[in-house]
């Protein structure tokens, strides 16, 4: 056990001081978020749809809607109760009024619903304040009017978990399923292949050292890196673009982890089939780059064509990508996204058997 | 078997081979080699490149399946329980490179810890010592020169205090000085009790470094002794060679007393004799006669490259 402890802590040592890989593994999907939230994001600015639902004869919608219309940040909608909600929980209205069709007979207040999208902090905390003051100003209006005897305006607040639009919410949770893949594929087996080529993995072998121990501690080792990338791509993403992990964090790192695993894996079968570190290299990318870009890491894929539809639903990160969407972004529990954790289970299970067959100790 | 061995152990034979064979496809790599190692020595095979010298040697160490024959090591199966011959054994790759990002000292550390009886980090940095890299100590491996890579490599292989080391052509590649210095380190290395098995393709270095050495080309071992016997079993005319300032006569030499054959060139001879006291007193009158000054004089008697030359029929270094 302390030969296996030993080595796992050197693997670790010696992952961690590799500074060309440190970048691939970490700066280096840093900068690709950073540069595409800049590049294709809505670019911040305050934007904001509100939905109103209510009769056009009744004063209240009436002043509510010119009131709304008339701030210079706000899109104004109308449409029917059913179809403002729907709007919103697909993350098209940041809140949506809903006003009683018939003023009550009597001075009872009027009830006025504001559903908004809880989601995003930020957005719903100004949205929220914004329609607040609206309504309040048109309750006050009405006092002015009728002195005294016009109808109270109370409001209601419901928050709601919408789905979010903006697309740094999609594309964080793509761009560590990106950092997970290619840290396992390329970065696994280039590592491994150049051990082989220089004949460090038959130096190991003329060890009393076993396989499981060497397969294993690096195992450990590629997990740390799962981790710190997790943990650092969810920090820029936090902190520079306001991105709130929805579900829980513990449900994220179970299911990094399991990802990191399958590719991390396919890293091993890669080195077994790969004889040089550019071949290795070049093997990894013909399994990267189509996932890169058929599993929806920079852009929804749900509008490829049907044909395509299959393959995209073959690939494990595609799997990895959706499951850390459905907990950072609407905070799905683990039950829920069961699917993705079978699919990166069977991954890993099926490129260890291909490992175990292609592993080699030394070149020949 | 364990009769066998228990006979193997009272003749001090610390590895015993018979039929040790291996063939990859049609071209065969050993061919029925039988060896045996004596405890305490320095054992040297020694041919050229293609010879079969790392094949047998990686059998040994368990890194190759042979295809037939027994390998016995300390009384251990080599082939059969590998994992029990590792821990008594050191090894020495040919052209090994270590890990990067480790320090020299946390290198020597994780190899000890793969060990039942690895060092202690004392033990460690009495070794360090050993091959003179204390200041080296926390350094990296690619800041190390390629001698002192190669005695890093060498300390590897004694993090266990192994019965037996194996350094497969370890000067390949060293310049004369660090050759040397690796030299000094192996006799140490013996001195301290340790059997050394290393492969060379350098005949002065199975020469001044072995007890005895294995001649192999083609896969089979075609003489075995010290390097003494080798030599003297060919008997071969010793030779006087040297220098003088002006030619010498080539007729002159050979009407020598005991000169079979005598080769000049402009400033150096070179004679072959078989009765090399009467050949030197009258080299020594003539070039008295002449008034010359002979000057780098020396005899030899034949060295392991022309115990190889009359082998193979082939120069080692060809």
């Amino acid at each position: 056990m302390n030969r296996f402890r030993s080595l796992t802590i050197a693997n670790i040592k010696m992952t961690f001081r590799a500074r060309q890989a440190l970048f691939w593994n970490l700066a280096f999907p840093i900068i690709m978020l950073v540069l595409l939230a800049l590049v294709l994001g809505n670019g911040g600015g305050f934007g904001v749809t509100v939905g109103v639902v209510g009769d056009s004869h009744n004063p209240i919608t009436a002043a509510a809607r010119q009131a709304l219309g008339d701030i210079k940040d706000v899109t104004l909608k109308t449409g029917s109760e059913a179809e403002e909600r729907a709007a919103l929980k697909n993350g098209d209205r940041d809140a949506v009024l809903v006003i009683p069709g018939q003023l009550p007979t009597s001075r009872q207040p009027v009830p006025v619903t504001m559903y908004y999208d809880q989601t995003n902090l930020t957005q719903s905390s100004a949205v929220v304040a914004l329609v607040s003051q609206v309504v309040q100003g048109i309750d006050e209006h009405m006092l002015q009017q009728r002195t005294g005897i016009g109808p109270q305006v109370v409001l209601n607040q419901q928050g709601i978990s919408a789905v979010s639009t903006r697309y740094i919410d999609f594309l964080a949770p793509g761009i560590i399923a990106f950092a997970l893949m290619t840290s396992g594929v390329i970065g696994v087996s280039s590592r491994m292949v150049g051990y082989r080529e220089k004949r460090i993995l038959k130096r190991l072998r003329a060890t009393p050292m076993q396989t499981w121990e060497f397969v294993l501690s690096n195992v450990i080792s590629q997990l740390f890196v799962v981790l710190a990338q997790v943990a650092i791509l969810v920090g820029v993403a936090t902190l520079l673009f306001n991105v709130h992990v929805v579900g829980s964090m513990g449900t994220l790192i179970a299911l990094a982890m399991l990802g990191g695993l399958a590719f991390l894996t396919i890293g091993f079968a890669v080195s077994g089939l790969a004889s040089t570190v550019e071949s290795a290299s070049a093997i990894g990318n013909v399994i990267t780059l189509p996932m890169m870009f058929l599993s929806g890491i920079y852009f929804p894929v749900s509008g490829a064509p049907g044909w395509l539809q299959p393959i995209i639903n073959v690939l494990p990160l595609t799997y990895l990508a959706n499951g850390l969407r459905d907990v950072m972004e609407k905070g799905l529990p683990i039950s829920s996204i069961g699917v993705d954790f079978v699919v990166l289970a069977i991954t890993s299970a099926v490129a260890l058997a291909v490992s175990t067959r292609t592993f080699r100790w030394d070149v020949e | 078997m364990a009769r066998m061995l228990a006979d193997q152990e009272v003749g001090q034979a610390v590895i015993a081979i018979a039929g040790l064979h291996k063939s990859y496809g049609r071209v065969v790599a050993v061919k029925h080699v039988d060896l045996e190692i004596h405890k305490g020595e320095v054992f040297g095979i020694l041919g050229p490149n293609g010879a079969g010298k790392t094949t047998t040697l990686e059998m040994i160490e368990g890194l190759r399946q042979p295809d037939g024959g027994t390998i016995s090591v300390c009384g251990i199966d080599a082939i059969r329980q590998p994992a029990r011959l590792k821990q008594i054994i050191g090894v020495q790759l040919q052209s090994t490179a270590l890990f990067d990002h480790l320090t020299n000292f946390e290198l020597l550390q994780l190899f000890a810890s793969f060990y039942q009886h690895g060092m202690t980090d004392g033990e460690l940095d009495e070794l360090l010592g050993q091959v003179n890299l204390t200041e080296k100590r926390n350094n990296r491996v690619e800041q190390l020169s390629g001698g002192q890579q190669q005695r890093l490599s060498i300390a590897l292989t004694l993090v266990n205090k192994p019965q037996v080391v194996f350094l497969d052509e370890p000067t390949t590649g060293l310049d004369p000085q660090a050759r040397r210095n690796l030299w000094d380190l192996v006799r140490q290395i013996n001195r301290a009790g340790q059997t050394v098995v290393l492969t060379t393709h350098y005949m002065e270095e199975a020469e001044e470094l072995c007890d005895r050495v294995a001649i192999m080309d083609h896969g089979e071992v075609l003489a075995l002794d010290t390097p003494r016997g080798l030599i003297a079993g060919l008997n071969l005319p010793p030779i006087i060679s040297g220098s003088t300032a002006r030619p010498l006569s080539l007729d002159r030499i050979q009407a020598l007393d005991g000169v079979q054959e005598a080769r000049l060139d402009d400033t150096g001879f070179e004679i072959h004799t078989d009765n090399p006291q009467e050949t030197l007193v009258g080299l020594l009158r003539m070039a008295t006669e002449l008034g010359l000054e002979l000057s780098n004089l020396q005899i030899r008697s034949g060295n392991l490259e022309d115990v190889f030359l009359h082998l193979t029929g082939r120069s080692l270094r060809a």
